[in-house]
């Protein structure tokens, strides 16, 4: 690694009580890539994503970006830094507009926080148009609870590229998608990609991760146990098999043993 | 997400699909539109409508004297301040009870510091003589407002009460404390009529109409002002959007970096405030404190949130709504007698009316 990575977590551990949902957790995503963050439910991947999102506070550990140590990390600090997050319950506000639902948190307002309606409302048909949504039906006004899941799944995914974001986290945006809306996903994730974001995508299903990902980093009861690249692995088998050996010894050296 | 699958849009290339930027002729847009996105606000209108035509033509000619309007806008501003201000509170999907009480610590304090700055025979001595006084008396309301605000966010943001408990206690509390602090007595502040704070807070403009002169009360104008800063912040500025979004999804609102807690009490705070202005209002208008002011404002303001279309449900209100509501509910009060309910029936009467209008509501959400 002589690239300083875009974001790096150094041995950050969370407790819930006495569940140790994160135990030393050191991983790190570099400039242009898609990571799959891999790993069985309870794995411990959405606590990690929470605390890289800035929604949990590590007990201990240090987040570090762009080669520097980050000392107050929040949701803001997060967005502020250019780490946009597709929530695996899509953090919408059911009963608010589409408009309201994009710029949640973000709004266009200003210098006294008077929210500049009509130039958000035009961004929003913007972001509708770039992820599909060209049914006459809908308007920028639409409460969101009119809409689909995969066009809510949608607009969650629409708000995170919207502002142009460094690194996206994207926690299990396939789920409850179907084939067309996942592939579109995928089309989405590209683009950013070759744009310059890095992606962090966190999935339990190894043929979506196995399609999209440069890299994989594998999580097994709060513990990061392996990191493979997608050159060590012949397909997605392949990796499922890895992943199996791994959770089966505990051991990371598994992967290479399973190599030879 | 779209109807018929392409493949632009499957590789990723989707600038290609067309498709207007906004649709003019969708139902949310111009005036329909308006009218669909404020339903609850136009129905409180079209209540208060129905209901000020029945006075019209059953009062008597009551309601066609406009010395009617002059005496009800004397004392509506009272309720009408906290019904507005409420709505960031009932939003968030809370509810705020301590108002009656901030109500008589704002009246308290108001007619305390002025009757010890106009009376001839003052007894506190520290505190600054002459028609300064009531000014003084107004800014320290609002702060003993903004107080019981923060004492309200203490207890359901730090100590995680809930509203409804927290804000209860903080009622009893601060009455208690107000009757400590009066001495269990009332304030007589008859000189307060002709000072400078007097003139500009409850003077009247008169209005001169062909045959006759009928006065417009200056505390209208000043909840006119209140209810007109508080649609633009309601509406208008992130305080209200995130106060509709953590209402509706808290978990969502966290999510996405929105300060909860800042938000909620800003909720608690901005309905101190209305209560101090308003115990202001309230001794401008009748002269004298009592240990027990404001206590009489409770249903009354919660009725008209909920007669202005106002859900008790998190993430959606209506400001405007709140506002109509609150005059619909000064009208009841005064209807009722000028249409020849004998007292015993007002309850009743008043009952029906809220029934009315909240099914009137629950259809129309329909």
């Amino acid at each position: 690694m002589t690239e300083t990575p875009l974001f790096e977590l150094r041995n950050v551990s969370k407790s819930f009580g006495t569940i140790k949902a994160s135990k030393n957790v050191s991983l790190h995503v570099g400039h242009r890539e898609i990571v799959g963050l891999l790993g069985d439910n309870g794995a411990g991947k959405s606590t990690l994503i929470k605390i890289i999102s800035g929604v949990y506070a590590p007990d201990s550990g240090e987040i570090w970006l762009r080669g520097k140590r980050v000392d107050h990390w929040s949701v803001a600090a997060a967005r502020n830094s250019g780490i946009e997050t597709v929530f695996q319950d899509r953090a919408l506000a059911r009963q608010q507009t589409i408009v309201d639902n994009m710029f949640m948190g973000r709004e266009i307002t200003n210098r006294l926080g008077f929210i500049k309606e009509k130039q958000q409302i035009e961004a929003a048909a913007e972001m509708m148009r770039s992820i599909g949504f060209t049914s006459a039906l809908l308007s920028p006004l639409s409460q969101v609870m009119w809409l689909s899941g995969g066009e809510q799944q949608g607009i969650a995914i629409a708000r995170a590229l919207y502002f142009n974001a460094e690194m996206i986290l994207l926690d299990e945006p396939t789920t409850a998608l179907s084939l067309h809306e996942t592939y579109k996903v995928f089309g989405f994730s590209r683009q950013a990609r070759d744009k310059g974001s890095s992606i962090l995508f966190i999935s339990h299903n190894i043929y979506h991760a196995w399609d999209l990902c440069d890299r994989f980093i594998i999580l097994d009861r709060g513990t990061v146990t392996s990191q493979i690249h997608k050159s060590q692995m012949r397909d997605a088998e392949d990796l499922i098999k890895t992943m199996e050996l791994v959770a089966k010894t505990g051991k990371a050296e598994a992967a290479q043993d399973y190599r030879k | 997400m779209i109807e018929k699958p392409n493949t632009e849009s499957m590789t990723g290339d989707v600038a290609a699909v067309p498709a207007p930027v906004v649709n003019p002729a969708h139902p949310l847009t111009g005036f329909g539109g308006f009218i669909r996105r404020n339903r609850n606000a136009v129905g409180a209108l079209i209540m208060f409508l129905i209901f000020w035509g029945i006075l019209l033509v059953f009062s008597d000619g009551v309601f066609l004297n406009p010395v009617a309007y002059t005496s009800i806008f004397t004392t509506l501003p009272i309720t009408m301040l906290l019904v507005v201000a409420i709505i960031f509170t009932t939003t968030n999907g809370a509810i705020d009870l301590s108002y009656t009480s901030s109500l008589g610590l704002g009246a308290f304090v108001f007619a305390y510091i002025t009757f010890n700055s106009l009376n001839p025979d003052r007894t506190e001595p520290w505190i600054i003589p002459g028609s300064i006084g009531p000014w003084v008396g107004f800014i320290a309301a609002i702060i003993a407002g903004i107080l019981v605000g923060l004492l309200n966010s203490l207890l359901v943001l730090r100590f995680r009460l809930t509203p409804f408990i927290a804000t209860l206690g903080v009622q009893f509390f601060i009455r208690g404390l107000v009757v400590i602090l009066s001495d269990a007595k009332g304030i007589p502040v008859p000189f307060i009529e002709g000072t400078s704070f007097y003139n500009m807070c409850c003077g009247r403009i008169p209005i001169t109409l062909s045959d006759q002169t009928i006065e417009f009360p200056n505390q209208m104008v000043w909840a006119l002002l209140f209810f007109g800063i508080t649609w633009l912040l309601y509406s208008k500025h992130t305080i209200g959007r995130h106060t509709r979004i953590v209402g509706d999804n808290e978990e969502s609102a966290r999510e996405m970096g929105i300060p909860i807690n800042r938000v909620k009490a800003f909720s608690y705070v901005y309905t101190g405030i209305a209560a101090g202005i308003a115990g202001t209002l309230f001794i401008g208008t009748f002269y004298t404190f009592w240990p027990d002011t404001g206590n009489g404002y409770l249903l009354p303001v919660l009725t008209a949130v909920f007669v202005g279309g106002n859900p008790l449900v998190g993430g959606t209100g209506t400001v405007a709504g709140a506002f109509i509501g609150s005059i619909t509910v000064a009208f009841i009060d005064t209807g009722l007698i000028a249409l020849g309910f004998v007292d015993v029936y007002t309850q009743f009467v008043y009952g029906i009316v809220l029934i009315i209008s909240l099914l009137g509501f629950r259809t129309a959400r329909r």
